[in-house]
């Protein structure tokens, strides 16, 4: 599990900013929200502009760096600090993987550039390279069981492509190191590679919703098992959207969806603003079922206050290892009867993250009615 | 040109407290704010609010004549209303507390009404919170001595009207005499050596309080008081409120006299939880590690009963001596009393 995140001179965020998974404090309810000592439930509040979408788009910046598929140039501008003359972003990830805590830590220059990378694994550093001065320290491969790796072999790559840099540099040596190393099935390195790879985000406010069903096709051809169909229907029901649904196969073999009435209604066509972030939603969950992490921005833009709350209730019962981050404006949330005081968190215009019970020197219960709280300025400081 | 002025943001983290007199707000209030800074209350956000529980009772059913319904009653838009101010409402504030006393002897006495205040006004940061004091809010004083094991099984009879009686009762307790110690000051400074400027004169008060060693104590004094009197008076003031001072007996200690009280109030928020527990439970053993989980488990409403049932009786009747205001200081954080050591010296 993910148990930090730093980082520092990324986009808004000049000074370091962290989340801290592993800060829980001693409640004695919701116990649900916390997942082997880590915080897995988080809900993120804060004014317009403070940062909640960059956080996510930060936190996923590593999966870029473990990506199999040799991702395609994205824009370069706009990725470090506006206001620093430092010239990379520095991102400090700390997973713990039994009792093992692993530390990958890097430094970009933008979004496809690294300037430099370090892993360390409980305390030891395990590998250095530096792209721009070719410094380096692979002594302790060992400890992570890859040193029969060649390591000569991508020296040589980074020294042939020295002209072209802009390819090699968006390979890390992570990458590199996992993909060409026979590791044994339960080394760190896999379960960091496994970890990072199902990593999810899903951004509802800005996702387009396309009413075209064709866009849909993948997810409603999943919907032809039965269950898969009666699943989602029952998920929109509890989710207080009162529908049946049936599925017709079309002449030319598409399955298509329907709102059950008199008549049959196309679902895509249809559906309210609502129902179709909610089937979004729905869609990524499916399909992402084992997902380790998952950073939902502005996830109940679209939703009546219950509907938000069924949501969190939805995730604590279906994925209560997987480590759930929320945005959200809903102050309705921000309560202990569904959550804690450890586990919501405020943003601040400073780019400073701080737990409810950190925000204020007053010592937090259950009974403590937070969203009046927040309302009334007893986190002023901190927003 | 644009001109956003009148979008100007609310003030916010405000703090109301309603207190009864001038007692409660210039001395018990403003000491307790001075002992625990870290509540970070400001003086002028407590309101002498010149009435008895009852009468308040009869402002809220006047602007709430539907009845008490969950989170409806808006107390600063109460008082906002009835003070003529501009008007205020509670999601602008973190703080609303309620001191009042029980005032058994009151024509208005009505064992269901407060106990309705009490039951409803139970969330300092929300509708706000009533803390009721037995018979009244000087029973902060009835400790005898630190520790005082007594002070568990402390009673009045119902007869004895609080008031003046009650306060003569308790007016030369140990907690008295060191409550009374700035206005002592005062009192020496303004009428004896005749310092008339107030500011100067409180200034003289806060300086002398901040000393915290008997070393030089004549000569510490002087130094805070030679801009205000003359070389005689000097001479004189620097004896007698050397001999004010180390009455108190906190200088042989190393600390200042906020420091000393505030230690002094850490002993009577002890003492009068482990009284609560006793009267809600009817458990008088005393038990240092307890103490937390007795605090959390009070009920305030629970207590107003026991006390309701006690003094029934206006000839046998009794009243259990109980402070309760003093609970605002461990309802904002339990960890600003050190409570191991209340029985201890």
């Amino acid at each position: 599990m993910l148990k930090k995140f730093e980082l520092r001179n990324y986009k808004n965020f000049e000074e370091p900013i962290i989340i801290d998974f592993g800060k829980v404090g001693g409640y004695q309810f919701n116990e649900d929200c916390i997942s082997n000592q880590l915080i897995s439930k988080m809900i993120i509040y804060g004014r317009n502009a403070t940062g909640k979408t960059n956080l996510g788009v930060a936190l996923r910046d590593i999966t870029y760096n473990l990506s199999t598929v040799g991702f395609f140039r994205r824009q370069e501008g706009n990725y470090l600090n506006a206001d620093s003359k430092e010239p990379f972003a520095e991102f400090i990830y700390t997973f713990r993987f039994g009792q093992d805590e692993l530390i990958y830590k890097y430094r970009k220059i933008s979004e496809v550039k690294i300037h430099d990378e370090e892993l360390l694994l409980n305390d030891i550093r395990c590998f250095y390279y530096n792209f721009a001065s070719k410094a380096s320290s692979f002594e302790n491969l060992k400890v992570l069981e890859a040193d029969t790796i060649v390591i000569e072999r991508f020296l040589s790559s980074m020294d042939t492509n020295e002209d072209d840099e802009s390819v090699e540099q968006t390979l890390s040596f992570l990458r590199w190191l996992i993909s060409n190393t026979a590791l044994s099935a339960n080394s760190i390195l896999l379960k960091l590679d496994n970890y990072i790879n199902r990593m999810a985000f899903v951004t509802v406010s800005n996702t387009m919703m396309p009413k075209i069903p064709r866009m849909y096709d993948s997810f409603t051809n999943m919907l032809a098992d039965k269950e898969a169909l009666i699943d989602f229907e029952d998920f929109l029901n509890i989710m207080g959207i009162e529908c049946n649904l049936a599925l017709e196969l079309l002449p030319e073999g598409q399955n298509q969806l329907y709102f059950k009435h008199n008549k049959l209604v196309p679902f895509f066509e249809n559906a309210s603003s609502g129902t179709l972030a909610l089937t979004n939603l729905y869609r990524r969950f499916e399909m992402g079922k084992t997902a380790s992490l998952m950073y939902l921005d502005e996830f109940d833009a679209f939703y009546h206050y219950e509907m938000a709350e069924k949501i969190i209730q939805f995730f604590k019962h279906k994925y209560p290892n997987c480590q759930i981050i929320l945005t959200t404006h809903n102050t309705n949330l921000m309560t202990n009867r569904l959550m804690r005081p450890d586990c919501l968190f405020i943003l601040s215009q400073q780019g400073n993250l701080t737990s409810l019970c950190d925000a204020t020197a007053r010592e937090l219960r259950e009974g403590h009615n937070l969203e009046k709280m927040y309302i009334s300025g007893e986190f002023e400081r901190y927003e | 040109m644009n001109n956003y002025n009148w979008l100007t943001p609310r003030r916010r983290r405000r703090q109301l407290f309603i207190v009864e007199g001038d007692h409660e707000k210039y001395e018990l209030m403003q000491l307790l704010l001075k002992c625990y800074p870290e509540l970070e209350v400001n003086l002028d956000d407590i309101i002498v609010y010149k009435t008895n529980i009852y009468m308040f009772y009869k402002d809220i059913e006047k602007k709430y004549s539907d009845g008490w319904d969950e989170d409806q009653i808006d107390l600063p838009w109460i008082i906002s209303k009835n003070m003529d101010w501009e008007p205020l409402y509670k999601k602008d504030f973190t703080n609303i507390l309620l001191i009042f006393d029980y005032e058994r002897h009151d024509p208005n006495f009505s064992e269901e009404k407060i106990m309705i205040m009490q039951q409803y006004f139970n969330d300092v940061t929300n509708v706000g919170q009533l803390y009721l004091n037995y018979p009244m809010v000087e029973s902060y004083q009835h400790l005898l001595q630190i520790p005082d094991r007594e002070y568990i099984h402390r009673t009045i009879p119902v007869g004895l009207q609080p008031g003046q009686k009650y306060k003569s009762l308790i007016k030369d307790t140990m907690i008295a005499k060191s409550v009374n110690l700035p206005i002592k000051i005062k009192e020496i400074l303004s009428q004896r050596f005749q310092l008339s400027d107030h500011e100067a004169c409180n200034s003289c008060v806060e300086q002398l309080l901040q000393i915290n060693d008997t070393k030089d104590l004549k000569e510490q004094i002087e130094e805070v008081l030679s801009d205000v009197l003359g070389i005689n008076d000097l001479k004189t003031a620097k004896h007698q409120l050397a001999d004010t001072l180390m009455r108190i007996g906190y200088l042989d200690s190393g600390v200042t006299y906020y420091g000393y009280m505030r230690k002094l109030f850490n002993h009577i928020i002890g003492h009068n939880i482990w009284k609560a527990h006793r009267i809600q439970s009817g458990e008088f053993e005393f038990s240092d590690s307890m103490i937390k989980e007795w605090f959390r488990n009070l009920k305030l409403d629970i207590i107003l009963s026991v006390q309701n049932h006690v003094s029934r009786d206006t000839e046998n009747g009794f009243i259990w001596i109980l402070n309760t205001c003093v609970f605002l200081i461990p309802d904002y954080n339990f960890d600003l009393v050190e409570v191991e050591k209340i029985l201890e010296k």
